[in-house]
């Protein structure tokens, strides 16, 4: 893959699924309970934030690797209607920028987004540090003091 | 206006947490199912021969939710940013300890927000997340 603005990351094909929505019944005033959502414009009860930051993280885990753990940064806006159980999305993003930062090591910048039909009720940005091949098999994500 | 959260009531500065969840394999793999992520890094161990470690995700936009459920009815709010950065990896196993405050409070089309700003630490105390979260508190809007 060439890491420079403009290139698109392969996207990731999920369908939403919230455990909680199986296992536990919402309040009246909860934006995950069916009707109350319903009632308020919505198709029906919203996804949480942390599951729809739990799809863009895995598109980024793939393609910073396990730099990502340790440089990863990114910031999430929900809008528009939301998104639902069952709903079939694609996790995507793009290369705005590339910062050269020493040992082969570059900070990529991207924008990211979930789009369902077209539409995208989740936009942000990310950024981390994609590692060069050599720093990355002398610097492991664990330590031996770390592990203790 | 949110009927839960006296949004008049709420103090820029307002510690809140900590709150603390241990992080079990099955919560683990329950993630990797509900996301269907199943990177080994999670399940089997880092490329570099180190144990499993928690999804970066992992509660992720959640965790401020609790913070803030633990002082106020959170039942009705909704994420509207989130925002993180990633700083170390943690185990799987080990327990992680948020805690936070609220950083602002705004009004916007008639809608009221908190922004929370939290970090996550592992057993040894060290940071391994920061993040700012803005919280819609109700879809019930201020009258005008």
């Amino acid at each position: 893959m060439i890491v420079a603005p403009g290139t698109t990351l392969e996207p990731t094909r999920k369908v939403i699924f919230q455990r909680s929505f199986v296992t536990k019944t919402y309040g009246s005033d909860s934006i995950h309970n069916d009707d109350y959502t319903k009632q308020n414009g919505y198709p029906g009860a919203l996804i949480s934030a942390y599951v729809l930051s739990g799809l863009v993280s895995e598109l980024l885990v793939k393609f910073f690797g396990e730099s990502w753990i340790t440089s990863g940064k990114y910031h999430l806006k929900f809008t528009g209607k939301g998104l639902q159980q069952g709903n079939t999305v694609n996790c995507g993003g793009v290369i705005t920028k590339v910062e050269e930062c020493g040992e082969g090591d570059r900070r990529v910048f991207l924008d990211v987004w979930i789009e369902k039909d077209g539409v995208r009720p989740v936009i942000g940005t990310a950024t981390g540090i994609l590692r060069g091949n050599a720093k990355s098999k002398s610097h492991p994500l664990w330590s031996g003091e770390r592990l203790g | 206006m949110s009927p839960a959260i006296p949004f008049d009531q709420i103090t820029i500065g307002e510690e809140l947490g900590p709150w603390s969840t241990t992080v079990t394999p099955q919560v683990v793999q329950d993630y990797c199912d509900d996301w269907d992520d199943h990177n080994p890094m999670y399940l089997t161990g880092t490329a570099d021969g180190g144990p499993p470690i928690v999804p970066p995700a992992y509660m992720a936009g959640l965790f401020c939710f609790r913070l803030l459920g633990m002082k106020y009815n959170a039942g009705a709010t909704i994420g509207a940013q989130t925002e993180h950065e990633n700083l170390r990896p943690v185990r799987v196993g080990e327990t992680l300890t948020a805690q936070g405050h609220i950083a602002e409070k705004y009004i916007r089309r008639g809608l009221e927000y908190v922004v929370v700003e939290s970090t996550v630490s592992d057993e040894a105390g060290q940071v391994i997340r920061r993040s700012r979260d803005h919280i819609l508190l109700s879809l019930e809007r201020v009258p005008s």
